[in-house]
């Protein structure tokens, strides 16, 4: 058992666009719908799972770059996008979550006594892919 | 981002906006008038994943120029240590074109009195938050 810093985290968007290095946080989850199936003769809900669905968002420091989070996310924003998300970097063997997801929210911040900062929200469309990585 | 880059190119852009000689090191005995550079605070890694960015905290710059108890001193530290104008450190190494790092911010001057080799200094200490890529 080995505990893994978040800054390892790799996110790369439509496979590549590698955005990790403007990244300060990233929320990566997975969801379940439930449905009631409580019958008579029980003395506490019942419940099974639905539908699965998931949330993603990201956020940290704004870059100038032709690669950054300005250049490449803003105009993402409405579209449909592949995320890449390795939660302990690259490597065979490794995690990874593969996702489709609809970009929702690009949000630029900008604190008078610090550096601009931006921020992204998506909605996870469809299955996930769970796979680890397979690195030649 | 290099440290001894940073503190070079920082002299070189203080140096610029004074026209004093500028060492990037703490120089024992500088020629004075002079700059002088300290070692930072910090050097802060990790600031975003995939080592994107590090950031140097508290970078110390002194200019040392003549006897604190002259009107002419007080005039040329009052135009150095102006926020703004043609002769502010602040504009000037803001504006200063590096290559060695994304950023420098002037963040604030403060001023002390000492002899340096014998000779009345005032010292006009400016602090510096440095931010750049965390790769070389």
């Amino acid at each position: 058992m080995a505990r893994k810093h978040s800054k390892l985290t790799v996110i790369k968007i439509n496979g590549t666009n590698d955005i990790s290095q403007y990244c300060t946080d990233s929320n990566c989850g997975q969801q379940s719908g439930t449905e009631d199936n409580t019958t008579y003769g029980k003395n506490a809900v019942v419940k099974d799972g639905t539908l699965l669905t998931g949330t993603f968002s990201c956020s940290g420091k704004y870059d100038d770059s032709a690669t950054g989070p300005r250049a490449v996310l803003k105009p993402l924003v409405g579209q449909t996008v592949e995320v890449q998300y390795m939660p302990e970097g690259v490597g065979d063997g490794l995690p990874q979550d593969t996702f489709s997801a609809v970009i929702t929210d690009y949000t630029e911040t900008a604190p008078v006594a610090g550096y601009r900062t931006w921020s992204l929200t998506t909605e996870p469309s469809d299955e996930w892919d769970s796979t680890d990585q397979e690195v030649p | 981002m290099k440290l001894n880059d940073v503190m070079d190119e920082v002299a070189e852009a203080f140096g610029a906006a004074t026209g004093l000689n500028a060492y990037g090191w703490p120089e024992a005995n500088p020629a004075l008038p002079a700059v002088v550079l300290n070692y930072p605070e910090t050097v802060d890694y990790d600031i975003t994943y995939g080592r994107g960015e590090d950031t140097i905290t508290d970078l110390q710059v002194i200019v040392l120029i003549g006897n604190p108890q002259d009107r002419d001193t007080r005039d040329k530290a009052a135009q150095w240590a102006d926020g703004d104008g043609a002769a502010s450190i602040k504009a000037l190494v803001e504006g200063f074109a590096y290559t060695s790092c994304d950023d420098v911010q002037v963040v604030r001057a403060s001023f002390e009195a000492g002899p340096v080799a014998g000779i009345p200094c005032l010292h006009i200490i400016f602090s510096c938050n440095v931010t750049g890529s965390g790769r070389d």
